[in-house]
């Protein structure tokens, strides 16, 4: 079978060989009105056949004149790391070292989710070298090669086009977008400004010392630093903050249900760009960070690390996870962390609280690891289930569903209330205010003291 | 070396293949030669050769013509033999062989059925059976044994010559057309090959035939020999309809070409990856509707409507359906009145375990519409 579409490939001159394009199909339907026309008067078998071939033989000698294969030479810079919501630019170089002028048009074996509009008809001089630029935009997230790129090469009449197909393997990472995260490090403060989330650094008695700064109306008088006051003449004060150098572990799901789609991407793509981000506010507050990648198995893990380097690491790790079609095993992701952190740690999970709450073991675990650790879970709220709930009961069927969500929606924030009790809180966030609202949930527990 | 072994055998493939299509090429070449019915050079059965090559021995003036009839010339001393010609719907051949007979000419038209040629006129007749018979046939007076296969005979009017007879009605007449005659016989297989020496055809043809003697006698082939049946196909249409064919193909073959050659990869479709979070809900909806679990459904929807009310207006699940609806009056948009009935129909319906389907989706849209009303924004 493969060697039949081996020659199924040859015989069509798979990627190569050579087209007739539009012009020639409007010049020889212009030929056939004309042979039309004169067939009122006058007809003979000989004319016709002897017409036709001569008008395609003369179309295709054409092709002598369209640079071939051995004389262009293409290049591709493109590169290997792109921000997945963020546009980049792809530039072809094409060296033409014939002595014939053409027109190229080019598709390039990227991915479909790499948005594009690849450029067309672009002017190829003779013995000169062309750039093609082209922008793309991806969609998502992962590890992609990207090899061939089709030409296809035009002459001057352009009756017909040459394809030519020449193997450049290159590979490109695209990561997750870290637009969230860099708001974050520019301004905390401001990233959290609609969450009302301050970070307290005022709060006396805890934490450690910050900084020296001028005292201003409000500040505790009791942390007044007379020594710096008497040398600059002006009043100074003491700050502190929390203390550094806690530990948190962040868990991801990436199990069958995190493959669910949202209006912009799916579950686990906006749960990893929170994660990140709330691994920059840890990182970039001195705590240490783990994370924790599974499925029914788990996928990947990055050992605890401080400092913003280790923000690469963790992206480099994560950044080509993918939905698994299998249910997620809550239990092992529970001992893993227990096995790898000792230390009393913050646990953040990522996942979807609909598949969590209807597992009732996971509630045992929970209570176990509550003991040592601090848990919470995040998860992304279902705009689909808002809506069932929401629907006219038209049918029966529509109906029923409308039902059975209430019937969900219910019972979903039961089980919450009652894990709260138990202090394992969990959090469902709309979409796009997932990382923040992770991100002010650790500033909390932080300005709280709780770790 | 599997490789190698998997290429010998692939070549034994093909060369079996190429003698195959050699063999059968030198078995059909040996096959033998078909030929048209009634056609002089045919030797087969059907074939009017015989006949032919007799007359040609015996010094007279035999000729084959294939021309199509508008192309026919004469000089009003022939005598043209039709050979169950094909019924002709155009009127131009007809009108040329009139004309033909009109210039003195003879036309021995033979045809199994030659009703709507030359204004001849047919009767069915019912001899018993279908299968060829031997009949006696009267010639001049004369019987005959001749074999029928026609099972029509001829009308004749008062100017007629009748030539043949038999019990059943005449078997060929003689009618003057213009200058020229019309002899027609139902019997034009006893012309082949096969049946010419059979009975007593030959005598009854060379009686017929005898009426060209000192003329030259035509067998008209028109339409016999495939030559020219191609150009009768071709003159089928007009000729830009040619020119539009050859053309069309040739521009489809290009459009094809141009539409249909692969510029870029192959890109898998999105679709199997995709998932929404609706599955589980959809899955038990069907799940519910077909054990008609209308009643549950209601339960369901009445608690969520008891949740909407508590977390709007703080009223506990303690208070039934009674008080809570009570305490709603004057908050929402429904008259007090109204919301009673709705209580006291509500706890009756939350009884009842067996619930129709009409009933189910009118207190789906009560419960809806006084859900609605609750989250209504002030």
């Amino acid at each position: 079978m493969k060697r039949f579409k081996n020659w199924w490939d040859r015989l069509l001159f798979r990627d190569k060989g050579i087209v007739p394009t539009g012009r020639l199909l409007l010049f020889y339907s212009i030929f056939t009105i004309f042979l039309l026309i004169i067939s009122f008067w006058r007809f003979s078998w000989l004319f016709l056949g002897i017409s036709t071939v001569i008008v395609l033989f003369v179309s295709i000698l054409e092709i002598i004149f369209i640079p071939g294969k051995k004389e262009v030479i293409a290049k591709r810079i493109i590169s290997g790391e792109i921000e997945r919501y963020e546009k980049s630019t792809v530039s072809i170089s094409i060296q033409n070292q014939s002595n014939y002028d053409g027109m190229v048009r080019l598709v390039d074996e990227i991915p479909a989710s790499f948005q594009t509009i690849f450029p067309s008809n672009v002017p190829l001089h003779k013995e000169k070298e062309t750039i093609v630029d082209y922008t793309i935009f991806p969609q998502v997230r992962g590890k992609y090669v990207i090899d061939k790129l089709y030409l296809r090469i035009r002459g001057k009449f352009g009756l017909w086009e040459r394809q030519i197909t020449t193997s450049l393997p290159d590979e490109v990472k695209v990561i997750p977008n870290l637009s969230e995260t860099k708001r974050y490090l520019e301004s905390a403060q401001k990233y959290l400004l609609h969450e009302g989330i301050k970070i307290r650094k005022t709060k006396s008695g805890v934490g450690e010392f910050s900084k020296v700064r001028n005292y201003v109306v409000g500040d505790d008088p009791r942390k007044i630093n007379w020594r710096q006051s008497a040398k600059l003449q002006e009043v100074m004060t003491n700050e502190f903050e929390p203390e550094h150098g806690k530990n948190m572990v962040i868990l991801i799901d990436c199990g069958r249900m995190m493959g669910v789609e949202l209006t912009e991407s799916n579950r686990l793509e906006k749960s990893i760009e929170a994660a990140i981000t709330l691994a920059a506010a840890a990182l970039d507050n001195g705590d240490y960070v783990t994370v924790i990648i599974f499925s029914k198995e788990i996928k990947a893990v990055v050992p605890a690390g401080k400092g913003l380097a280790h923000l690469n690491t963790i992206l480099q790790t994560i950044y080509s996870v993918q939905v698994d079609p299998q249910e997620s095993n809550y239990p092992l992701a529970m001992q893993y962390v227990q096995s790898i952190q000792s230390k009393r740690s913050m646990i953040i999970l990522f996942s979807d609280v609909q598949t969590f709450i209807h597992e009732d073991h996971n509630l045992l675990y929970m209570k176990k690891i509550r003991k040592k650790h601090l848990f919470l879970m995040m998860g992304i709220e279902d705009q689909l289930l808002q809506q069932k709930i929401r629907t006219e009961p038209v049918s029966a069927l529509h109906t029923m569903q409308k039902s059975v969500a209430q019937k969900h929606l219910l019972y979903q924030k039961e089980v919450m209330l009652k894990w709260q009790k138990h202090g394992l809180p969990m959090i469902e966030a709309p979409a796009e205010r997932l990382a923040v609202t992770a991100v002010s949930q650790y500033i909390h527990t932080l300005n709280r003291g709780l770790l | 070396m599997k490789n190698n072994r998997d290429k010998k055998i692939y070549l034994y493939g093909v060369f079996a293949f190429i003698m195959l299509i050699i063999v059968s090429m030198l078995s059909t070449s040996n096959s033998p030669k078909e030929y048209p019915n009634f056609v002089t050079e045919s030797p087969s059965p059907t074939g009017t050769k015989a006949l032919y090559t007799y007359l040609q021995e015996q010094d007279i003036e035999v000729e084959t013509q294939a021309q199509h009839p508008t192309e026919i010339t004469s000089d009003g001393r022939e005598v043209r033999m039709l050979m169950n010609p094909s019924i002709s719907t155009d009127e131009q051949i007809a009108d040329q062989y009139k004309d033909y007979m009109m210039d003195g000419n003879t036309i021995i038209l033979w045809k199994y059925n030659p009703d709507g040629l030359f204004e001849l006129e047919t009767e069915p007749v019912h001899n018993g059976s279908d299968e060829v018979q031997t009949v006696e046939v009267q010639f001049n007076n004369q019987p005959y044994d001749a074999q029928m296969e026609s099972n029509v005979r001829l009308m004749t009017k008062e100017t007629d010559q009748v030539l043949l007879e038999d019990e059943f009605g005449v078997v060929g007449l003689e009618r003057q057309v213009g200058n020229g005659t019309l002899i027609t016989i139902l019997e034009p297989g006893w012309l082949t090959n096969d049946f010419l020496t059979e009975e007593e055809h030959t005598a009854l043809v060379f009686h017929i035939l005898s009426s060209a003697e000192g003329q030259t006698l035509v067998f008209d082939q028109y339409k016999r020999n495939s030559g020219e049946q191609i150009r009768s196909h071709f003159s089928l249409y007009p000729d830009w309809a040619y020119v539009l064919l050859v053309e069309g193909i040739l521009l489809t073959i290009l459009l094809l070409w141009h539409q249909g050659k692969r510029f870029g990869p192959i890109l898998p479709v999105r679709e199997e990856h995709v998932r929404f979070s609706d599955e589980r809900i959809r899955a038990l909806a069907i799940w519910y509707l077909k054990g008609k679990n209308y009643h549950t459904s209601l339960v369901d929807q009445a608690n969520f409507l008891r949740e909407v009310i508590r977390e709007r207006y703080g009223i506990p699940y303690s208070k039934d359906w009674k008080e809570r609806l009570e305490l709603l009056d004057n908050q929402i948009n429904i008259p007090a009145k109204d919301l009673q009935v709705f209580a006291k129909e509500l706890e009756h319906i939350l009884q009842q375990e067996n619930i129709h389907k009409q009933t189910y989706l009118q207190w789906s849209k009560t419960i809806n519409n006084i859900r609605k009303e609750v989250e209504k924004d002030e």
